[in-house]
């Protein structure tokens, strides 16, 4: 036994003056939780294993998974506090983690075949202590700041369900605690073993790096030399049992996390909502049971924290709706562990009848909650670890089309679909009806050799408040001298909603029709009124040409002097449409044109990657509201409402917007308030005034 | 139980309609055609009978477009075990013809039940359903709204006049024209409809068109709206302004 | 008697229905063109029930058990018999849930051509009629090759009032004319309509929505206006097969008939089974974005326009 001391060989003896039995107590404890450990392990990735496959390899992928692991951007992401202290905690354990894994490797690696390259002593050891010590602080830190905010109940930590009444939670919220009071009372059990440890050592002053563990040690002399060392025995044993208990209870509690949730960053594809899977068996299209679920579904179930930023930014659960999309994956996650036999620590948490469910849709997830979802995307975007809502949700929605279970309105849109080719039931024929409103004539690109083909979309072409900026488009551009045409009746619905609502077949009927109609008139560039449009001709078409959204080619219009609005004065605020914001990335080019008028843009609060849904995606604006909470439009219009009486414009890029705001204005009795205007629209304003005063 | 569901074509409800130069007929050039909407009631009440006690399912449907096709692979899809398809090209027939046609086709098709729509938009001379249990001499009963199968044969609820009902017992084989299923008809998934048209079970079978019958149109009109009301024109305001003046003046506003 | 003009009328547990008196008015006015009798039949009612029906020259009650409840079958075999016999020149028949169980089946069992959704019939230069096809979009003038036919009646064709007189109105009990046993359909039970929240029969004003009110949530829009009112919502059938309101709203021939002093049909297209429960209402106003909608028809005033500009500015207006 050699007791090194002093400042040249400074360092610690692993099992200072433990006897052969308690070091062959402290192996044998080793034993048994990494066996548990590493039952859990298996356990998950044996589940993980009866997925179907999905690729997800490739360099990007993971330097972009590490980057958001290591930098923690996606904890902090809107919530600086709690991404600070989740990052505290996050590098406090890591450090922690590869302190430990050092001694293990120094003493039971090394010191067994190679005992001359054992490193942990001397500076090495200084520089280690010392940084031990200022991360365990920091992990302390972040665990009593994540503590600290549960104090305050947060809403997105409310359990509570909205889509049953009868339900146990009881276990969530005990795991949630357990985590933090294990992690907290290893951090402060490791600082008292350290400081007893010192002072049983008579202070050997190279430990003075160890600064708390110097502070408990000279606080603890009044223990006297031989209490201070019963007490590091006693200490020792509660700090490795506590230890060992955390081993072992890792892959059985929230705390599977720290295992699941860095693979699953890198893993994530964040593209995956806006070009959908295809169908890969016509015969069992969707996902029906959990045989149809691939390893990444899976790992995404048991990669949720349970954190509620889903929860709190879905749409579908704002106004009432009987879908939380952070409900639908412990829902997921508690169907898929009891069928592959893992029991949480806090019990089994499954809802009775879960066990052995065939079906998912129906018994697990009820239709009610899959219909909800506008496919806003607003949950995959703020999810902080990767997890896939919307293709899951998708993917169950065309298991219940297959088996012929929608409702009423969505079986109206798809027969029409069908049959007309415009979810609102009109005659084909009459789709171009809205250029009669126009004192010019709209080229048609199937005999027009066109340069632009313009995409008009359904509600633009049909919908009697749409069709009003849809001629205001057709006028600017023509003043733009934009060389475009449209398809008339040629055209038909680009079917990204009715992919969403998960009609596949009846998407490609679509987008077959399209294709050929595109191909025809073989344009250089496609424009969309509809972002709905944008997203699918762009992603799930297969088109090699420029696809883009009104405002874009708007914006280069008056970038280079085409257009010269202006004249415009007051403030005005901005609403991102879901598929020009998150799902295409446009933020810019619509605040500049709206700037370009005169008017300031004034922000809400949830704005640009996380504006708030209208509540029309995913044929949600063909379905109606069986609940009754707020719809999300009048929620949203009472979020720009409070933005202050200065701001009198409501600004939209989407034809669905201009329909679903313009309702939600009226029944919200702000009319006079606010005024829902299309960016055409006000575009076509500011020219006018601006002739006006150059007149 | 073995069923028979006889489906029509008729001009699309949704779409505006012309008239055929002669002035005799609508312009069916520019018609688009969809099922029936009642035959869908009849088929849907059919596979709700097939889910209850078995047996299979037969849709036959009269003439060679595109939409017999769409119709009758629609039926497959749902859950029809065969569908014939009559006819190369009969054009449109009159109730009569059409029964004449169903029947005829009917003899070689082993049926305990036949089920059909009550009635049709274009159904000039008779409703289908009743012309076809009357030539086969089997019992019928229109403006169905519910069938529970029984060992005796089939209860069936039929519909009168302000929401008065009847229930009755009938002995098969037996002929009902429905006006409504149990529950609205059921969507079947594009992709399933594109499975049954890689199916068999479309077959067509030859069919004489039948004679047209004794009833002719003499001549087709669109009743011009300006017939009976005085239009308002004008935008929303004005127009709401005249019906409240009007609803004044019925003495259900009051005040001026 | 060859020539007669033969009327089935129809009863509910001896209540002879409006458009049996209809039938005999327009019978009438046939028999004035061809001086011919006007014979009604009336099946399985008791001989009272033929009081009403003045219009007819000659009642024949059909006395039977198996008739007393409407049975298609039954019926029909009775109807059939007495037009084999009678061999009339035009039958008339209702064009309803009981009549058309009985027309097809005369056209088949007597041989004779059927005309049906007729609005006029017309015997003076060969039997003609005008009809009412695709749900009243169409209406087309019909000719029929020989001298005898079936025509079945839209209801609402004829005054009810002018089919209770006019008649010689001779009554002759008879006994059923073919043996009713052993048949193959048995009446079980009537079912009465189940009560409804709110009863639109009694309110002055109805505000009423079809199927361009595009979704069930935009019925609110439909409520506000009728509190305004101080009047109540019904709607036409595909709102109620839409489950958007429930069935004690639905006016239309399957629904309830309303004369209400004012009648405001938004997005209601006017299908002749609807108009059939509403033309009586003393006012009616139409909106519609179809300017071809039969409802502009039958209205007193119609504006052609989108419901949801002009449903919220009424609403407004008598709110303001």
């Amino acid at each position: 036994m050699v007791l090194a001391v002093g400042e040249a060989d400074a360092g610690r003896e692993v099992f200072l003056g433990f006897g052969p039995v308690s070091i062959a107590v402290f192996y044998g404890l080793t034993l048994i939780a990494l066996v548990w450990f590493t039952r859990g392990v298996v356990l998950r990735v044996r589940k993980y294993r009866r997925g179907g496959p999905v690729s997800r390899v490739g360099w990007q992928r993971l330097a972009r998974g590490l980057a958001d692991v290591f930098s923690q951007r996606t904890v902090g992401r809107r919530d600086r506090y709690v991404g600070i202290a989740h990052g505290l905690v996050f590098w406090g354990f890591l450090v922690l983690f590869v302190g430990t894994a050092i001694i293990a490797v120094d003493e039971d690696i090394l010191g067994l075949v190679k005992p001359e390259w054992q490193f942990w002593h001397g500076a090495f050891y200084v520089a280690y202590a010392l940084t031990l010590d200022v991360f365990g602080v920091a992990f302390i830190a972040g665990l009593l700041m994540l503590g600290w905010r549960r104090r305050a109940r947060p809403p997105r930590l409310d359990y509570a369900r909205v889509d049953r009444d009868t339900y146990d939670r009881s276990g969530y919220a005990l795991d949630d605690r357990a985590f933090l009071a294990i992690l907290v009372f290893l951090g402060a059990s490791g600082y008292l073993l350290e400081g007893f440890r010192i002072a049983a050592t008579d202070f050997p002053s190279f430990e003075r790096v160890s600064l708390v563990g110097w502070a408990v040690a000279s606080a603890s002399t009044f223990l006297g030399s031989s209490g201070v060392d019963t007490a590091r025995v006693v200490t020792w044993w509660i700090h490795t049992g506590a230890a060992l208990a955390f081993v072992a209870y890792l892959p059985y509690s929230k705390g599977v996390h720290m295992l699941t949730d860095p693979v699953d960053l890198i893993v994530t594809d964040r593209t995956s909502a806006r070009s959908l899977p295809p169908v890969e068996d016509l015969t069992r299209p969707g996902i029906g049971s959990l045989e149809a679920m691939t390893w990444k579904h899976l790992l995404d179930f048991d990669a949720c924290t349970k954190c509620g930023r889903c929860h709190e930014v879905c749409p579908a659960r704002a106004s009432g709706a009987p879908l939380s999309p952070r409900d639908l994956v412990l829902d997921l996650r508690e169907l898929a562990d009891s069928n592959a036999g893992i029991r949480l620590w806090y019990g089994p948490g499954a809802e009775p009848g879960f066990a052995g469910a065939g079906e998912i849709p129906g018994p697990v997830i009820a239709p009610a909650t899959l219909w909800a979802c506008t496919t806003c995307m607003a949950c995959m975007e703020t999810c902080p670890v990767g997890i896939e809502h919307v293709p899951l949700i998708v993917g169950m929605r065309r298991h219940l089309v297959d088996a012929g279970e929608v409702n009423a309105g969505l079986q109206d849109a798809f027969q029409a679909l069908a049959k007309g080719g415009n979810s609102l039931g009109k005659p084909a024929k009459l789709r171009a009806r809205w250029t009669r409103g126009l004192d010019f004539e709209v080229a048609d690109a199937r005999t027009d050799e066109v340069e632009t083909l313009w995409f008009v979309g359904d509600y633009a072409s049909f919908h009697a408040r749409a069709i009003g900026v849809t001629q205001a488009v057709a006028r600017l551009y023509r003043r733009a001298g934009i060389d475009y045409g449209i398809l008339h009746d040629g055209e038909r619905n680009a079917g990204n909603d009715v992919r969403r609502a998960g009609e596949e077949g009846l998407f490609e009927m679509l987008r077959d029709h399209n294709l050929a109609a595109v191909a025809a008139a073989a344009p250089t560039r496609i424009v969309t009124t509809d972002p709905h449009s944008l997203n699918t001709l762009r992603h799930e078409y297969g088109l090699d040409i420029e696809i883009l959204h009104y405002t874009q080619v708007l914006d280069d219009a008056v970038t280079r002097g085409l257009l010269n609005p202006g004249g415009l004065v007051g403030r005005a605020t901005y609403h991102d449409p879901c598929y020009l914001g998150r799902y295409a990335g446009e933020y810019e080019a619509p605040r500049r044109l709206i700037r370009a008028t005169g008017l300031e843009v004034v922000e809400m609060g949830r704005c640009r990657e996380n504006s708030f849904c209208c509540g029309a995606g995913g044929v949600r604006i063909s379905m109606v509201d069986e609940w009754e909470g707020e719809r999300p439009a009048e929620n949203r219009i009472r979020e720009a409402v409070a933005l202050g009486d200065d701001v009198r414009w409501f600004v939209v890029a989407c034809p669905k917007d201009v329909v679903m705001y313009t309702d939600a204005v009226k029944s919200t009795g702000n009319e006079d308030r606010l005024e829902v205007i299309d960016i055409a629209e006000l575009l076509e304003r500011a020219l006018t005034t601006e002739e006006a005063l150059v007149d | 139980m073995n069923i028979a569901v006889l489906m029509r074509p008729v001009p699309d409800p949704v779409e505006e309609l012309e008239i055929s130069p002669d002035g005799a007929d609508l312009d069916r050039d520019y018609l688009g055609y969809v099922v029936n909407e009642f035959d869908e009631h009849a088929l849907e009440e059919g596979l709700l009978i097939k889910e209850q006690v078995g047996g299979t399912i037969t849709v036959l449907a009269p003439g060679s477009a595109d939409e017999i096709d769409d119709i009758l692979y629609t039926a497959l899809a749902k859950g029809a075990d065969r569908a014939v398809k009559l006819g190369t090209d009969v054009g449109p027939l009159s109730a009569h013809a059409l029964a004449r046609l169903f029947t005829d086709a009917l003899s070689d098709i082993d049926f305990d039940l036949v089920l059909t729509g009550v009635q049709a938009a274009d159904e000039l001379d008779g409703q289908v359903s009743v012309l076809v249990a009357s030539m086969l001499r089997l019992p019928h009963i229109s403006v169905v709204t519910a069938t529970e199968p029984i060992a005796a044969g089939v209860r069936v609820t039929k519909e009168f006049w302000a929401g008065i009902t009847a229930d009755y017992e009938v002995t098969l084989p037996a002929v009902l024209g429905v006006q409504a299923a149990r529950q609205a008809p059921r969507y079947v998934a594009i992709s399933r409809i594109r499975q049954a048209q890689q199916g068999e079970g479309l077959v067509e079978a030859d069919a004489v068109p039948p004679e047209r019958g004794s009833v002719r149109i003499t001549a087709v009109r669109l009743p011009e709206a300006e017939d009976g009301a005085e239009m308002l024109g004008g935008d929303a305001e004005a127009a709401a302004e005249r019906i409240i003046e009007i609803l004044r003046a019925a003495g259900v506003v009051q005040g001026g | 008697m060859a020539n007669e003009i033969f009327v089935v009328t129809e009863h509910l547990a001896g209540e002879v229905t409006e458009s049996s008196l209809e039938l005999l008015a327009m019978g009438r006015s046939l028999a004035a063109t061809t001086g011919a009798p006007v014979v009604a039949a009336l099946i399985g009612a008791p001989p009272a029930a033929a009081a009403t029906l003045g219009g007819a020259d000659l009642v024949l009650v059909v006395g039977d058990p198996h008739l007393s409840e409407f049975n298609p079958e039954a019926h029909a075999a009775v109807v059939v018999a007495l037009v084999n016999e009678r061999e009339p020149a035009i039958v008339l028949v209702p064009y309803t849930s009981i009549g058309m169980d009985l027309a097809s089946a005369i056209s088949v069992g007597c041989e004779l051509p059927l005309v049906s959704y007729c609005r006029r019939v017309t015997a003076a230069g060969g039997l003609a009629a005008t009809c009412q096809l695709h749900a009243g979009k169409v209406e087309a003038d019909v000719a029929v090759q020989g001298d005898r036919a079936v025509f079945a009646v839209l209801s609402g064709s004829a005054s009810a009032d002018d089919g209770r007189v006019g008649g010689a109105h001779a009554v002759e009990e008879i006994a059923s004319p073919v043996d009713l046993s052993g048949g193959k359909i048995t009446f079980i039970e009537f079912h009465e309509p189940v009560g409804g929240d709110v009863d639109i029969t009694a309110a002055d004003v109805l505000v009423v929505v079809g199927r361009g009110i595009d979704s069930g949530e935009n019925i609110e829009l439909a409520d506000e206006l009728a509190a305004a009112l101080g009047g109540a919502v019904a709607a036409s059938r595909p709102i109620i097969d839409q489950g958007w309101l429930p069935k004690s709203r639905q006016v239309g021939k399957s629904g309830l008939t309303v004369k209400p002093k004012a009648y405001l049909a938004f997005g209601v297209s006017g299908a002749p089974e609807h108009v059939e429960g509403m033309r009586d209402s003393s006012t009616i106003v139409a909106v519609n974005s179809d300017p071809q909608a039969p409802i502009f028809g039958v209205a007193h005033y119609g504006w052609v326009g989108d419901l949801f500009d002009i449903l919220p500015e009424l609403t407004d207006r008598l709110e303001g």
